[in-house]
Parts: C-alpha cells; structure tokens; sequence
C-alpha cells in the first residue's frame, strides 16, 4: 500500500452525520439527498466544535461547479455553525468527505483535478533548485533525480492531508485516509478505488 | 503613455534603468480608467503589469538590504514576492526572458535556501468573520457573494480578509505558511532580541554578486566527506552530519559523512571557499 495511507472499518455514514447537533432539521432534507457531504474535524482544540480546514469555501464551490448535475455535494453544518480554522503550518487539509460508493470515480476524479491544480501544478512550474550528490571518497558525482532532499524543510514539496469514508447502498463505510506528497494523489486515490471495489466483491 | 508603451519599456528591465515608481503610477492613472469604462479585461492586463514592477521593486530591494546586511528585512521581502508569484502566476505565464521574472523567481528560491532560519512560529487561528475585499461583504458559506478568491475584479486581487478571528494557540514548526514568523532567540527580561543566525553563505554571494540584475545560480551539493575529517566523534555521538541518529546508525555505515555545501555560479568567480554550519 502506497505509504501515507490508512484504512480504518467505520461506523460512520450519511445518517450518523445528518443526525448530529450541529445540523438543523430544516438543513437535514438536503442532506439526505447529496451523494458527497463534506464534513468537520469535531473538537480539534475545543471539546465538541465543529470546524473546517481554511479554503473549504474554494474547494466547496470548486465541487459545486464540477460535478455532473446528477450529482450534488453539501456540508454537513448549519450556516450560522461554519468556521474555519486556520493552522499555518504548511501542510494543506484538504477535508473529510462522507461519499456514496456510486459517485466514488468522479469523486476522485475532482478531488485529483483540485489538488493538481491548486498545488502540484503551481509546484511544478517553479524553478528548481539545482542538487548535486558527490562522493568525495569516490571522485564521483551523482546527479540522481529520485533522491533529491531538499535542503530546506520550508522548500520541500508540497504535503496534503484529507479523509474519505465510502458508504455503500447499506449504509456500511470504510475510512482512507492520506497524509503525504501531493504529487502522489493520483496513485493514492486510484489505490482507494481498487481497495473499495476489492472489498465489495 | 499606454499600455503598450509601458510594455515595451518593461522589456528592457535589466538592461536599462527605469523609473519603477513612475511605471505604477502610470499604471494606477491606465486603470482607474479603464476600471470607470468597466473595461475589466483592460483593468487586469494592467494588474498584471502592476505585479510584474512591483516583483522588481521588491526584488531590487532584497539586494540592497542584503549588501547592508538587513538579513530579515531582506527574507520578508523574498516571502512578499513569493506570494506576488503565486498569484500573478494564475493570470500570466512567461518565458525564461520576460520582464527578468524567471531570473528574480529562481534567485527568489536560491537566497531562501542559502538563508540559515529553520524553526517558524506558526499561529492557529479560529476565523470568526470573513470579508470580501472586493465588495467588502461578511461572507457565509452558503450565501457566496459572488467575487471569487484569486480572481481579478476592477484591476484588483480578489482576497478574503479575516475582520474578526481566535488566536487559538502557537507552535513551532520547520515547514511555515508564514516564512516571516522567524523564531529568533530573546532575553525575557531585557524584551531584547538576539539574531542567533549565521549569515556567512548570504555574505559570500553578496562579495560576488554587484547588481540585482548580474546572473548567478546556486548549486547545493550533497557531498561525502571522508570520515577521516571526523575522528572526533566516536560512535555513539550524534552524527556530524546533522541528522538526529547516532554516528554509527547513520553516515558511519556509508562511505563518508553527508555534508551540504552551496556552490555559487557567478559571472566573476572567486577561489575563496568557506566552511561554515549555517
């Protein structure tokens, strides 16, 4: 399994969200009808609030304008309830998204377009460091392209965080998580699609 | 003058001097009106040459405070452009020669890797209200009004500006969104800050390099130094390399200690070398 990522079984789906405190009765009917619902970290520093990494309202209308009319996606909070917290280390949280097994590829499909965009291609597009390896002892110099460190943390590629419980038509979930390279999400989130599949048969 | 006029004077940056303060304002008189004729494709051709001058400036800057050895005063500027990049890049792409921004935008990534800061204090923040620069706006979720993040409207950026927020705690990392938020040590009873960092690879490109505008590059050499060097460690100690692994877990099981060294490619090479842990 590619490193970085997680699977973990989950109690967790549609209805378990829907029910709880932060959502209102009037916001539950919508709810029910999405196929992506985007949901809060609960209780990061304080016990029981909910909050959503910074640059949810980007990716939430990013989706919103994407995906296929048939399709819908919503968060899981009332709107007087929605904050965003802001943690400037530079490891970007995507978010955690609650997905019906139907709507999976083109879930990751957008999911891969955004991050490519936001920050894979701005990285690729900047100029590089030139790193060399030499060995003195040796008299030889290694120009090695997949062992680049980088010689500085606050350069190195970018990280992303996000979270994705699939639900199947029973209401039964699996949660994968990914923490790692950016560039790798493709891979990651191809990897997430067989594992499903591989469990459903 | 028109913007095509400003274009063509732009395109000698580096060659000959020009009046950056004039350019912008210049520019501030080109998009106030096309801003009043709603020409908005107008207003953002403009914007984007406003960001272009402004890179330049900022640029320009970072050299004389480096040559007088105002090392954060520099480093906050280098951040200034790196975020200017980040958002003219989505409107504009440019070829290796165009207005010297590949040349400012790869030295820009250089000097912040030959700069010595590591540790960054880096904020939580709780965002309780969020504004629209461009209709000035408190935004909710649901409600969008309309202006989109990155977008240019009037000639202007599109941001969000956080009018009320919660600082909900402090950390030190190594991989800040802030690069300004440098950790510097202080003396709790005097409030005076100490500068505790080792500038030695800034001043060294600093000997070499005469103009803004003179080409260098940097190379960051990985090299092997035979243990030899190092016999003044023993096995058990951390190794030399830097890492935080016992000598012998680490570069005592290869062929030599892991060492970075910058190799600066300048127009006027001197055989000066330094050996410093910055």
């Amino acid at each position: 399994m590619t490193d970085g990522l997680t699977i973990e079984n989950s109690t967790e789906n549609f209805e378990t969200w829907i029910a709880k405190d932060f959502v209102s009765d009037e916001l539950k009917p919508s709810l029910h009808q999405t196929s992506i619902l985007l949901v809060p970290t609960i209780g990061f520093r304080k016990q029981n609030e909910p909050t959503f990494p910074v640059l949810t309202e980007d990716l939430y209308y990013y989706f919103k304008e994407n995906l296929p009319k048939e399709y819908s996606v919503e968060l899981c909070i009332d709107e007087s309830k929605y904050l965003e917290i802001a943690l400037h280390s530079n490891y970007k949280r995507i978010g955690n998204f609650i997905v019906k097994d139907i709507v999976l590829p083109i879930f990751i499909g957008l999911l891969v377009a955004y991050i490519t965009e936001k920050y894979i291609r701005p990285e690729e597009a900047k100029p590089h460091i030139n790193i060399v390896n030499i060995d003195n002892s040796s008299h030889t110099t290694i120009i090695n392209e997949d062992v680049k460190p980088s010689p500085k943390i606050y350069l190195a590629p970018t990280k992303v965080t996000f979270s994705v419980t699939v639900v199947d038509t029973n209401g039964t979930s699996k949660e994968y998580k990914y923490e790692g390279e950016a560039k790798d999400v493709k891979v990651v989130t191809e990897e997430i699609k067989k594992l499903w599949d591989n469990d459903k048969k | 003058m028109t913007r095509n006029d400003i274009e063509v004077q732009l395109l000698k940056i580096g060659q000959s001097k020009i009046d950056f303060d004039l350019v912008l304002a210049e520019l501030a008189t080109l998009k106030k009106i096309a801003v009043e004729c709603d020409n908005q494709e107008e207003a953002k051709k403009l914007w984007i040459l406003e960001q272009i001058v402004k890179i330049n400036i900022l640029y320009s800057t970072v050299f004389s405070l480096l040559k007088s050895k105002s090392y954060y005063d520099a480093w906050c500027k280098l951040e200034q452009i790196e975020i200017k990049f980040k958002d003219l890049k989505k409107h504009y792409s440019y070829d290796n020669e165009s207005y010297k921004l590949y040349f400012i935008e790869k030295s820009v990534t250089n000097l912040q890797t030959i700069f010595p800061y590591r540790l960054f204090f880096s904020t939580e923040i709780l965002e309780l209200e969020t504004r629209c620069n461009i209709c000035k706006q408190v935004l909710t979720i649901r409600k969008p009004c309309g202006h989109k993040l990155g977008e240019i409207y009037n000639g202007e950026l599109c941001i969000r500006i956080i009018s009320r927020c919660e600082l909900l705690g402090t950390s030190i990392v190594e991989d800040p969104v802030h690069k300004y938020a440098v950790a510097f040590s202080g003396n709790s009873e005097t409030d005076k800050i100490t500068d505790q960092y080792n500038y030695a690879s800034v001043d060294y490109l600093m000997e070499l390099v005469n103009s803004p505008y003179e080409e260098w590059d940097l190379e960051v050499q990985y090299q092997l130094l035979p243990h030899s060097l190092f016999k003044a460690y023993s096995r058990n100690d951390l190794c030399p390399c830097g890492s935080i692994e016992k000598y012998e877990n680490c570069c005592l099981q290869k062929t030599g200690v892991k060492f970075m060294t910058h190799e600066f490619i300048v127009e006027k090479p001197s055989d000066k070398k330094i050996i410093t842990k910055t």
